[in-house]
């Protein structure tokens, strides 16, 4: 089994929120509320401002403290992919899975039972985009397995490092 | 055996596997997710003003969801009216019943009173439970009825099993009571036994030894009835318990809103 | 499995059909792919062969929608005496509006036809029948109220109304009032400025608020709105001070420097008389300076932020001279001067029976000789006192001016007064309120378009019809074409389908029509430093810092610092209105989308929360926005990235007065709020010279 999962950038996300609609656009037939989330928080006073855009959805997590918590096993990890997707026959929408999930995904759907990412389980995972990442102007959200994931995040890292031609740029010490 | 020696081992056993149950899947759960949650916010860093490890959950959020099942009542009227019937139905005769069998049985023997045994107290207790049993049995039945017919959308959703199980202790509950009124025709509260009273007439006329039937439909409904309480943490019912928490708390998804704004803020 | 491509993939998991078309939201139109099954638009993303992949803004995503709203026009209309819009036949809307424009041409000439147009492709056949056949020279894009200063400051000096970005492969950025990424603009601009961000571009952002550009910038400088032009001008004369300018490049290709040079260091534009206008530190300047100086390949640009204020142009104009100086033009990383593809049009129409339009344009007449687009805001002095000459006939197409104009009541007056008004729209916008005369047009998920792309190279996008017309709409193409027939033009629109006519338009093209249809966008090559070949198109033949064409037309040749016509708030009026656009809306054709509603569903004010805290207003309480001419109200929002002594409104929202299920009663509409006033060269229209006062409602 491998582990699929969502790599972030927040210095590309600027906050447009079309991987949400997209989310919606694709999930039309199950989806009653949104999946993915948008949070756009500013900190300071002008014009010492901070900001930041984050686009969560489940993250799938490996050890998923959602499936833990959920009261009717309703939760389970797909062998293949490692999403984390939920039996809607078996949710009765308690929302203990919500309280328990530290990035917020679960969100209770009209029917009254939860719902969240099933990681668009109609596509087939390492040949194409998911939704989200497909329709993101910014290419700020990228899937894939978390080998893969880790692997480009150090990829980027390096490759601003060995494009920088300031000389004053140490190893490891980049300037903010 | 005497009947009541029966129904109390019927209540330990079942009482038993309910805590089993109710340990399992809800207590187990939550001390998990109080771990979990104190955890992250250990280690997370950010702080969401507002997001405790355990937050309060606001009054209204319960009156709202857990009483009046707002939730519900957005999807569909006819929804709505048939959950609060079961759910009002269920809470009344469960509390009735409870009061009834301390009062109307046990504690007369050690106080002193006449109020629950002989008095208007158990005239009412006796309506209420008819009524609230009445209100149960039109909601499970319109429930049973609905799934029957209207399942097309929400085959998948629902559980037949578990409403008809309801239905089979609410009906053995008049049953039960009605073969009573045919042993005791001399009960003076036979007028607050609106629905059962009724039921007895009629059942006078169908040529049953419903004497001696009634004390096997008493132990069937006691059994069926405890069956469903041990039942309840195992079935879909454990929404009776993890609901109120669970949704309380979680307060509408404002709860998630604060969660995510504070993973965003780690990477502020 | 792999030989699939993701159309196939996606068309497979769906049992759709990939049509390739285009988003008509906004006016980057990025070719896009819409899967369709059974007549329904199942799923939109952007063309996997165009340059921005499959991408699509979240305005481009959810106007899915708009294939599906029972909201949208679906018949023609026409107003009758009581002022109430009927249900009419398109043959009865089509030979009335034939016979009375050319009732008008006789009595009054054809340049009493005005015609306005958002920048929609379909617009070669307005083009061909109002202006070719008709003969009126009044056709016109929204450019008034949009980019106009812009791109008469990139005609006077690079002889090109829309230079691109090539960010790819830039080492240094600097945006002057300018948000690429909050309406989400060009999306492959957007993804290519980030991605060269990681690989060490240094950004810089002029902008009073921190926009969502002046997020992610490396230096952010917090100009005092308005003012730009000075700090274009001090950056200026470091360069000229330092001698750090190309000078091999501008040897060869830029005119005017000695004069540039001789202009900017004796009228004192130095960093120290910019600090006190710009309230930029003079050391931060010199900084910037030395650093665009230094830096190769590196582009300047601005937009709106800059052309809505009187002193726009001239900052626009000293912010290209920049870019020319440092022989940063036209290169890798540089602002591109787009190439087009070959494209005809779509209708024959030989020379000698092509009418040529007897007076120029209406601009002309208004004072305006080098206004790129119409200053519609004059547009009722035209139709009201016959000024320059009579206008009696208004054709609009997917324009909404009666919002986006400044001066509502004076628009709604003139709208009353003209002969002939037309609306051809997808929706019941306000301006269709207006005119006596609806026609329902296709949306974009339901015509063909034919057009030039915004990449840097030449590209060409053919969108196909996905699915049937809702209700009675059609297409803009089939309009015109009943139009033509009855105003007797039938001949030159022989074609039977769009196909015909598009085959037409795209003869020129190095591709195969077939291939161009099967993918639905080509890409030609990315040239760079074209002037090298092919020249430079001004009078001159080079990049004019001191602009010959403004010289011809007695205006002032170099750039300069005017504040004459600056409206500076006051002690009454103690706040600047900034106009802004919302990220998650564009204009009328997004306020009935429930994705996008359910976003942001209404425009607010924003302040920051100092302001905020001195007029003892909170989040979301309901403030009277008040200018000198006219008043709003509208909710408060409070932000740390708004300058204070700034109120930022963004406008184009409080539609909804009649129009849509969803739109209905959201919104406030803010132009009333805005006199009439623009820059004195290019007419374009200056809607934040406008000061407020803001009071708890």
């Amino acid at each position: 089994m491998s582990q699929y999962g969502f790599y972030f950038d927040k210095e590309k996300c600027v906050g447009c929120r079309a991987c949400e609609v997209a989310c919606q656009v694709w999930n039309e037939a199950v989806q009653t509320v949104k999946w993915r989330n948008v949070t756009c928080l500013t900190r300071g006073t002008y014009p010492e401002v901070a900001g930041v855009n984050a686009s969560l959805a489940c993250m799938h997590c490996a050890e998923s403290p959602c499936k833990k918590a959920c009261p009717r096993t309703a939760i389970s990890k797909n062998e293949e992919t490692g999403a984390v997707t939920v039996d809607r026959t078996r949710c009765v929408g308690c929302m203990l899975c919500l309280w328990t999930c530290p990035f917020g995904a679960p969100q209770m759907g009209e029917m009254g039972r939860m719902e969240k990412c099933t990681f668009c389980e109609e596509r087939p995972v390492g040949v194409i985009k998911r939704a989200c990442e497909e329709i993101c102007p910014q290419q700020a959200i990228v899937s894939g397995t978390i080998e893969e994931l880790i692997l480009r995040s150090k990829q980027v890292a390096a490759e601003r490092l060995s494009w920088d031609a300031r000389t004053e740029v140490v190893l490891g010490h980049e300037e903010e | 055996m005497d009947k009541f020696a029966y129904f109390w081992s019927l209540i330990i056993v079942g009482g038993t596997v309910f805590l089993m149950g109710a340990y399992r899947n809800v207590f187990l759960k939550l001390c998990f997710i109080r771990w979990i949650n104190r955890k992250i916010r250990e280690e997370g860093g950010a702080k969401v003003e507002r997001l405790e490890n355990t937050p309060i959950p606001e009054p209204a959020t319960i009156v709202r969801e857990a009483v009046f099942q707002k939730r519900i009542r957005n999807r569909s009227v006819f929804l709505w009216l048939r959950h609060c019937l079961i759910f009002f139905g269920f809470t009344a005769i469960f509390a009735l019943d409870c009061i009834y069998t301390v009062f109307g049985h046990y504690f007369h023997h050690y106080f002193d009173y006449t109020y629950f045994t002989s008095g208007a107290g158990r005239a009412f207790l006796k309506a209420g439970m008819e009524l609230s049993g009445a209100v149960l049995l039109v909601g499970l039945t319109a429930a049973l009825v609905h799934r029957v017919v209207y399942a097309e959308r929400e085959r998948t959703l629902v559980n037949l099993n578990l409403v008809l199980l309801l239905w089979v202790v609410t009906l053995t509950g008049f049953l039960t009571e009605a073969c009573r009124l045919i042993g005791e025709p001399d009960d003076p509260f036979v007028d607050c036994s609106f629905v059962a009273g009724p039921l007895a007439s009629a059942l006078r006329g169908i040529d049953a030894p419903w004497h001696a039937l009634a004390t096997p439909i008493w132990i069937l409904h006691a059994t069926v009835t405890v069956a469903f309480f041990a039942y309840l943490p195992f079935s879909r019912f454990v929404h009776i318990i993890a609901a109120p928490i669970g949704r309380s708390i979680t307060q509408d998804g404002n709860y998630g809103r604060l969660k995510r704004e504070r993973v965003t803020e780690g990477l502020l | 499995m792999s030989q699939q491509t993701t159309r196939e993939i996606i068309n497979g998991i769906r049992g759709t059909k990939t049509v390739p078309g285009v988003c008509m939201i906004c006016p980057w139109h990025c070719p896009t792919e819409n899967f369709v099954k059974d007549g329904r638009i199942e799923y939109v993303r952007g063309n996997e062969y165009a340059a921005n992949r499959t991408t699509r803004c979240v305005k481009g995503i959810s106007s899915i929608h708009s294939s599906r709203d029972k909201d949208r026009l679906l018949y023609p209309m026409k107003r009758n005496s009581a002022g109430v819009h009927e249900r009419i036949s398109w043959d009865q809307a089509l030979t009335e509006i034939a016979g009375r424009l050319k009732k008008i041409k006789d009595e009054f000439g054809p340049e009493s036809l005005v015609s306005l147009f958002h920048l929609d492709s379909n617009e070669m056949f307005t083009h061909q029948l109002f202006g070719h056949l008709y003969g009126s020279p009044n056709l016109s894009g929204h450019g008034a109220a949009c980019d106009q200063d812009r791109r008469l400051a990139a005609l006077s000096t690079f002889a090109h109304p829309l230079p691109v970005k090539d960010y790819a492969n830039s080492r240094f950025v600097m945006l002057w009032g300018a948000d690429p990424f909050g309406p989400n603009e060009a999306l492959h601009e957007n993804r290519e400025l980030l991605e060269a961000m990681k690989r060490g571009c240094r950004l810089i952002v002029v902008d009073p608020n921190r926009s969502r550009t002046a997020e992610k910038a490396h230096i952010w400088l917090p100009i005092k709105p308005g003012t730009d032009g000075a700090l274009a001008l001090a950056i200026a004369h470091r360069i000229v001070e330092t001698q750090s300018y190309d000078k091999s490049f501008c040897d060869e290709w830029v005119h005017g420097l000695a004069e540039f040079s001789e202009h900017v260091l004796s009228n004192g534009y130095t960093p120290q008389w910019a600090e006190g206008i710009t309230g930029i530190a003079k050391e931060t300047i010199i900084a910037v300076a030395d650093e665009f100086a230094a830096t190769k390949p590196a582009l300047m640009d601005g937009l709106k932020g800059l052309v809505n204020y009187t002193t726009g142009l001239d900052a626009l104009r000293t912010v290209f001279a920049l870019n020319v100086i440092t022989g940063n033009i036209d290169g890798p990383g540089n602002l591109i001067l787009k190439e087009m593809s070959p494209l005809g049009f779509p209708l024959e129409i030989p020379e000698e029976e092509a009418t040529i339009p007897e007076k120029p344009p209406i601009a002309y007449g208004m004072g305006y000789p080098l206004a790129p687009d119409l200053p519609t805001q004059l547009l009722p002095k035209a139709v009201l006192e016959d000024d320059p000459y009579p206008v009696k006939a208004l054709f609009f197409h997917v324009c909404n001016p009666a919002m986006s104009d400044p001066n509502t009541r004076l628009f709604e007056k003139m709208m009353a007064a003209v002969e002939l008004s037309v609306t051809v729209d997808i929706y019941m916008s306000e301006t269709a309120q207006l005119s006596e005369y609806v026609l329902p047009e296709a949306s974009t998920y339901e015509r063909a378009e034919v057009r030039e792309s915004m990449w840097a190279g030449p590209q060409t996008v053919l969108a196909q019809p996905a699915i049937a017309p809702l209700g009675e709409s059609r297409p803009y193409y089939e309009i015109i074409k009943g139009l033509a027939e009855k105003m007797g033009y039938g001949a030159y629109f022989a074609w039977d389908s769009w196909e015909d006519w598009a085959r037409t338009c795209t003869a020129y093209l190095p591709v195969p029509y077939e291939e161009l249809k099967e993918k639905g966008v080509w890409e030609g090559e990315l040239r760079y430093r074209k002037y090298n070949t092919d020249g430079v198109p001004t009078s001159t033949g080079k990049f004019e810092v001191y602009s010959t064409m403004f010289e011809e037309m007695g205006y002032h040749p170099l750039p300069v610092f005017n504040e004459e016509h600056r409206v500076k708030p006051d002690a009454d009026y103690p706040f600047q209105l900034v106009n802004c656009k919302m990220q998650y809306h564009c204009g009328t054709h997004t306020q009935n989308n429930p994705y996008l509603m359910a976003i942001v569903g209404e425009n607010y004010v924003e302040i920051n929360s100092l302001d905020a805290a001195r007029l003892d207003v909170r989040e979301g309480d309901l403030v009277e926005v008040a200018s000198p001419h006219a008043r709003a109200t509208i909710r408060v929002r409070t932000s740390e990235a708004v300058q204070p002594g700034v109120a930022r409104v963004p406008h184009g929202h409080g539609f909804g007065r009649r129009f849509g299920s969803i739109a209905r009663g959201r919104g406030t509409h803010i132009n009333p709020l805005f006199e009439t006033r623009a820059n004195p060269v290019s007419g374009g229209i200056s809607f934040n010279e406008c000061k407020v006062k803001i009071t708890k409602a």
